[in-house]
């Protein structure tokens, strides 16, 4: 029984082989690629409890393991493929990979397809390879893809040797194989292309291992001394640093909504709807005002806003396509709830009255929410009237080194991607960042399988203020720990996220990193009572030498001012990270 | 009667040769009431099975790229000693080895356990060399071989008595099951891809001519590449190394690679076929020749050894005179091997061909040999043996006329 008692594949291949009607060669070449078929046997039982398979250019190994599971199996066979008589009644169709996959019957459908060691070889594109055979999977249904991937130690000395990795067809030798069909790679890729085909493919990576697909050698092929250790030695290092293994396993299933716009072939544009937060009323209708310039057609776009309970829009002239949401907080996650559900358009875009976006803002946005790419964040640049920067919390707006942050200030989404990825997020009690939501959320569809982009012509300029006037100086120390305190748990949930936004992997940024560096100097000073560790205040001294003019005299009160306000800033920040890392369990400083 | 067929090979993992062989004989002599036993090896888990009425011990094989390359005749000896070490606990009235049965030591084991055995010579060896290949043979109670010539160099050589007894046909396996295609001709090819021995690469050379002249023809190579994984594709010698003599890319998507298919598919491959060819050297039967035949298939094969002995009868196939493995690179040969193909595949449009093949191939029918081959062990046993007993030749043996 799959599931209930789950078979363990290394005996199962094992006894199958051993039971296999088979010459000693064709034993030694399916023993010898036995790992790939444990594997693949693993991840089919770990994927699928029953149901249908098809299995493109297989081994006579793989067919007959995952019959004897009970699976029912259908083959695709190529020629050159060697099966044994027990699966010969499986065999559905014959022909090259180019007949097979040209045009596939729609009529029948599968629980879960296999292609071993296809992708490469196929002469369709691979995307295109996916595209059809998305289309036969019933739904729910699974892709589990072998590849030789473009990382493998073989390739890599390849490329060392400067011999081509891919042989010329006139060069190849005949050798036979009676295991996996000798099909010839006729490309080379690596996982991110796969990841790029499968997001332009609708097709979402459920997980992916590098995997040892053969052992080293077959062991009634004769090797001198010299290959043979070789032969080991490279066996060895697979086995300890898996990139260099020779190839990768994949298991895919369908986006449950496509990244393509589909049924709205007639419309030219897609419906924009801006969901605009602000507190303040002036602001707000100044925004407004800014939106109604836009270029893009008036009616297909209009804009929701988020304000406090209490401040009336009737009278003012910019709110005719405006929708008002009065809410307690417009930053909270709620408010936005609220306005994502209100939205007429296609595509959502985020910003806020303290923003002055570009004419095109909303014609660029839309523009890139095409394809696989269902979501796209831009830089926050800090408008003339800001604050000095180094007031403004890191991972709060773009900085020049965070493309991969999404500002609440300037994010494009795809309504259905988000209401359909919400559905299964709304279990998520961590998912509920003031700022770093719109991160959350695009690192969340990049973990369901879409494409997220970061767009450098999606501008928008935005103030900063030192304290914004409508708030009191302890809701805004509130505001400014509770930012720094989210951080954490959001790096920590997207490692893609960790490696574009942290510096050396630990700091919020290089600027918090020297004001940590800092107090570990005068902690160590004052512990240790050797002044020469107050040096490590330098490099923060340094870095914020603009803002701390000591001299001439005359400069220095606002110095003491700014070296003030930048300590509160950094104490509170530091404290806010440091409570959050201790809740995340991810250190962030 | 207990006997015993030790031979590192056996069916159904090799469905060639001395395996198909020993399997057929093997099943014949269980059938008739004795006890059968194969010890054979697998590159699996070593078990003990029961292959019908047949018991078939598989003994562990010694497998590694290292001997292979520096001490290849080491597994051999290694199933000798386990072949030894069962039949010591099972203790046969009689064994049956085969040349490369690999037991070197079997005089002294027989004298040791009082198990007389029979030799039975498959293959050529280098003329002189023959004590030192095949040491065994001077212990047999009985030296068999596949044809008279072969028998002749034995008696020659080993200064012993020798008989002939060639490999059966079991005619009810190998019977015409399917439809033969006449629009698009059947060539096949049904010997190892690795052996040079074999012929393939004059075969190719010749397949040029004979797509030339019947651009429908397909070329179906149905053999394994390496019985068992002693002959391997070394210095490109196989026939799958040499692909690029056939020069025409037209010709060349005309070969299909079938592989050693299943234990059930031969016959309708040689149904289905127009010819059966075999371009071979120093071929000390061919029993493909014969299984083509009770397919009703004409062959085209070699004029000497085995296949030579076999296609005396015009009707049955086409001989090219192919004696040498110089002739196997022979321009010449490949041109006479082409015609050669090309009349038997008009010899397979007349309707009584398939008849006739049949009817050819059935003195060495299964039920004829299989009693041969009982009666001559149960002569060794019975202490006979050391006789030289030659068949006589097809006429007087099936037609009751003169040769």
């Amino acid at each position: 029984m799959i599931g209930v008692t789950r078979v363990h594949e290394t005996e199962l291949v094992d006894e199958l082989l051993n039971r296999l009607p088979v010459t000693d060669r064709v034993f030694h070449d399916l023993k010898h690629t036995q790992p790939l078929v444990e594997t693949l046997v693993r991840t089919i039982q770990g994927t699928l409890e029953t149901g249908r398979i098809l299995i493109i250019a297989p081994n006579a190994l793989l067919p007959l393991a995952l019959t004897e599971l009970g699976y029912s199996v259908e083959i695709w066979q190529v020629p050159n493929g060697n099966l044994t008589e027990e699966v010969s009644a499986s065999v559905k169709r014959a022909g090259t990979l180019h007949y097979l996959l040209a045009d596939p019957p729609t009529g029948v459908r599968y629980d879960l397809i296999v292609l071993p060691f296809v992708l490469e070889t196929a002469p369709d594109e691979p995307p295109v390879v996916l595209e059809r055979l998305r289309r036969l999977l019933l739904p729910g249904g699974h892709l589990v893809i072998a590849f030789r991937h473009a990382g493998a130690l073989e390739h890599r000395l390849i490329a060392l040797s400067g011999r081509p990795a891919i042989a010329d067809p006139a060069a190849r030798s005949s050798a036979v194989s009676y295991s996996w069909p000798l099909t010839l790679p006729v490309r080379l890729f690596g996982r991110d292309e796969f990841r790029l085909w499968c997001q332009r493919t609708g097709l979402r990576i459920i997980k992916q291992a590098y995997v040892i697909d053969a052992r080293p050698a077959v062991a009634v092929h004769a090797m001198s001394l010299p290959n043979w250790l070789a032969a080991e030695a490279a066996y060895a290092a697979k086995r300890r640093v898996a990139p260099l293994r020779s190839a990768s396993v994949a298991v895919l299933t369908p986006l449950e909504v496509m990244p393509q716009f589909d049924g709205d072939a007639t419309v030219e544009v897609p419906h924009v709807t801006v969901v605009l937060r602000g507190r303040e009323q002036s602001r707000i209708v100044a925004a407004l005002a800014r939106l109604n310039a836009q270029t893009y057609p008036p009616a297909h776009f209009d804009v929701i806003v988020l304000h406090p309970v209490g401040l009336t829009f009737q009278n003012e002239p910019a709110s005719d396509r405006a929708t008002f949401l009065p809410c307690a907080d417009p930053e909270s996650p709620e408010a936005t709830n609220l306005a994502v559900t209100a939205a007429k358009g296609r595509v959502l875009a985020f910003t806020d009255e303290l923003c002055e976006v570009s004419r095109n803002w909303v014609e660029a946005g839309a523009q890139g929410i095409e394809g696989a790419t269902v979501a796209i964040a831009g830089p926050v640049r800090a408008s003339a009237e800001s604050a000095t920067p180094f007031l403004v919390m890191p991972g709060a707006r773009q900085i020049e080194k965070d493309d991969g942050w999404f500002s609440t200030s300037n994010a494009f989404f795809r309504k259905d991607v988000i209401v359909n990825a919400g559905d299964s997020r709304r279990k998520r009690a961590e998912y509920r960042g003031l700022t770093t939501w719109a991160s959350d959320l695009a690192y969340g569809l990049v973990e369901l399988g879409y494409g997220v982009q970061f767009e450098p012509s999606v501008e928008v300029s935005r103030v900063f203020p030192f304290v914004p006037a409508a708030e009191s100086r302890l809701k805004w120390m509130i505001d400014e720990f509770r930012r720094a305190r989210e951080l954490p748990s959001t790096v920590r949930r997207w490692p893609t996220l960790r490696k574009k936004l942290l510096a050396h992997g630990v700091f919020a940024s290089r600027r918090t990193m020297y004001f940590d560096l800092m107090l570990l100097g005068l902690a160590l000073s004052a512990v240790r009572r050797r002044p020469v560790f107050a040096a490590l205040a330098f490099p923060f001294a340094i870095s914020n030498r603009t803002y701390l003019p000591f001299f001439p005299p005359r400069l220095l009160k606002p110095a003491a001012r700014n070296l003030r306000g930048l300590l509160v800033r950094h104490g509170l920040w530091f404290a806010g990270l440091a409570v959050g890392s201790i809740k995340a369990r991810r250190v962030v400083l | 009667m207990k006997v015993a067929f030790p031979y590192p090979g056996y069916w159904p993992y090799v469905r060639r040769g001395i395996e198909r062989c020993t399997h057929d004989l093997a099943t014949f002599l269980a059938e008739r009431g004795h006890e059968v036993h194969v010890i054979t090896s697998t590159p699996g888990r070593p078990r003990t099975e029961w292959d019908g009425k047949v018991k078939v011990s598989y003994v562990r094989q010694l497998n590694h790229p290292l001997l292979f390359k520096y001490a290849a005749l080491f597994r051999l000896n290694v199933f000798a000693l386990d072949a030894c070490r069962v039949m010591k606990k099972e203790r046969p009235d009689v064994a049956h080895l085969w040349a490369f049965s690999g037991i070197r030591m079997a005089p002294i084991w027989s004298r040791a356990f009082h198990v007389p055995y029979v030799f039975q010579m498959s293959v050529y060896w280098p003329r002189g060399l023959g004590g030192q290949w095949f040491p065994e043979i001077r212990g047999a109670r009985q030296a068999i071989a596949l044809n008279s010539h072969m028998a002749d160099a034995v008696e020659d050589e080993f200064k012993m008595p020798c008989t002939v007894m060639p490999p059966p046909v079991d005619m009810r396996t190998f019977r015409p099951c399917a439809d033969r295609d006449l629009h698009n001709p059947i060539v096949l090819y049904p010997a190892d891809l690795a052996d040079p021995r074999k012929g393939g690469t004059l075969l190719l050379r010749a397949w040029n001519r004979v797509y030339r002249e019947c651009p429908a023809a397909r070329l179906v190579l149905a053999g394994s590449l390496g019985v068992a994984g002693w002959l391997q594709d070394q210095a490109g010698q196989s026939m799958l190394s040499n692909l690029d003599l056939v020069t025409d890319p037209r010709a060349r998507a005309a070969i299909e690679l079938r592989g050693p298919g299943g234990a059930n598919s031969l016959p309708a491959l040689y149904s289905k076929a127009c010819v059966t060819v075999l371009p071979s050297v120093d071929e000390a039967f061919g029993m493909v020749v014969t299984e083509s035949l009770a397919c009703g298939t004409p062959v085209v094969a070699s004029a000497y050894g085995g296949p030579g002995e076999i296609l005396t009868q015009p009707g049955v196939g086409v001989t090219v005179d192919l004696r040498t493995p110089s002739d196997l690179t022979s321009g010449k040969r490949a041109d006479e091997l082409a015609d050669a193909i090309l009349r038997a595949m008009e010899l397979s449009r007349e309707k009584a061909t398939a008849a006739r093949c049949r009817d050819w191939a059935s003195q060495w029918g299964l039920d004829r040999i299989g009693l041969e081959e009982e009666h001559l062990l149960q002569d060794v046993i019975a202490g006979g043996g050391s006789v030289s007993h030659r068949r006589p030749q097809l006429a007087e043996r099936v037609l009751g006329v003169g040769a």
